[in-house]
């Protein structure tokens, strides 16, 4: 059995809390899709390019007949994918701290509220976390570039 | 000294229960079943029990909170939605104590009217209040949190336009 009191304010600060550790668990999901993106964005310049080539080999070369500038459309297209990708690059240690941040705060407020379990979302920042522990070590180890 | 066990038993589990014994909050204890007990000792020979349903939308400082849930949360974007009846919980009874009283409270499910709680009991009682009730207050509050949101999002939205367009 778990006790928890409630006189007005204490239950007041209990639910204010459970609430901002919800709001830390939705943010965690958004910064580490962000994070994700990382890796997710160095993949699309590979899937544009393999696309473009796909493109070619189906229309066996024909492609180039029906849109002359067939090249340099796709290279431009991996361009604007490139600089995406670049971004989330340049980025990557904001987007995995705020990713931190929400997960340990979310686990601490979650954990905290004695009156609701919230395992799943427990279990999905630590999740989170170690996934943020792992793609650090990946950006750090020059895996990503 | 007399001794009186109180349990609540199928609450909805995004409510969160408040019960005064004579006008005082008591403390809850949940159990694994996520029903709650009460344990109350009292010397009086009759005691007033008031049931209710806690509402954030209702604390002291709500506008406080909501603005920092709204910050935090990117104007609201990530914030839990709320339970969209606000339907509240009254329930008020007065019980004439024996020695030892076992009372239950079995909660009907929520609806925007009606009895809310069946009782087992083997004291004499007196039911003053028991109802479900749409909460005006909390519905109200909900309205202008929510105009107000959109009122923000509006000029944000009007504010991004006018910086990209300079």
């Amino acid at each position: 059995m778990q006790a928890h009191t409630t006189p007005t304010k204490n239950a007041e600060l209990k639910t204010f809390g459970r609430r901002m550790g919800k709001i830390f668990s939705n943010l965690l999901i958004f910064t580490l899709i962000l994070c994700l993106c990382a890796l997710l964005s160095f993949l699309s310049v590979v899937f544009v390019w393999l696309f473009g080539i796909v493109l070619i080999i189906l229309t066996v070369g024909t492609i180039f007949a029906m849109v002359p500038d067939y090249f340099s459309r796709l290279s431009s297209a991996s361009n604007v994918t490139s600089n995406i990708a670049e971004f989330f690059f340049d980025n990557f240690y904001i987007f995995v701290s705020l990713c931190l941040v929400c997960a340990i705060a979310s686990i601490v407020l979650l954990a905290l509220d004695k009156q609701n379990k919230h395992t799943g979302r427990i279990v999905l920042s630590s999740l989170a976390i170690v996934i943020c522990i792992i793609l650090i070590i990946i950006y750090a180890t020059g895996g990503l570039q | 000294m007399k001794s009186v066990n109180i349990k609540l038993l199928g609450l909805n589990a995004s409510v969160t229960p408040v019960v005064k014994i004579n006008g005082e909050d008591t403390p809850l204890i949940k159990n694994q079943f996520g029903g709650y007990e009460v344990n109350y000792q009292t010397e009086d020979e009759e005691i007033e029990v008031e049931i209710s349903r806690r509402f954030e939308l209702k604390a002291k400082l709500w506008w406080l909170f909501m603005i920092i849930f709204y910050i935090v949360s990117i104007l609201g974007i990530f914030e839990p939605i709320y339970d969209k009846k606000s339907i509240g919980i009254i329930g008020k009874y007065r019980f004439k104590l024996n020695e030892n009283n076992k009372i239950k409270f079995r909660f009907n499910p929520l609806a925007k009217q009606g009895k809310a709680i069946e009782l087992e009991s083997q004291c004499e009682l007196l039911e003053l209040e028991n109802r479900y009730q749409v909460d005006k207050k909390v519905k109200t509050r909900k309205t202008v949190y929510l105009i107000i949101k959109i009122l923000v999002w509006i000029a944000v939205a009007v504010l991004v336009g006018y910086f990209i367009s300079r």
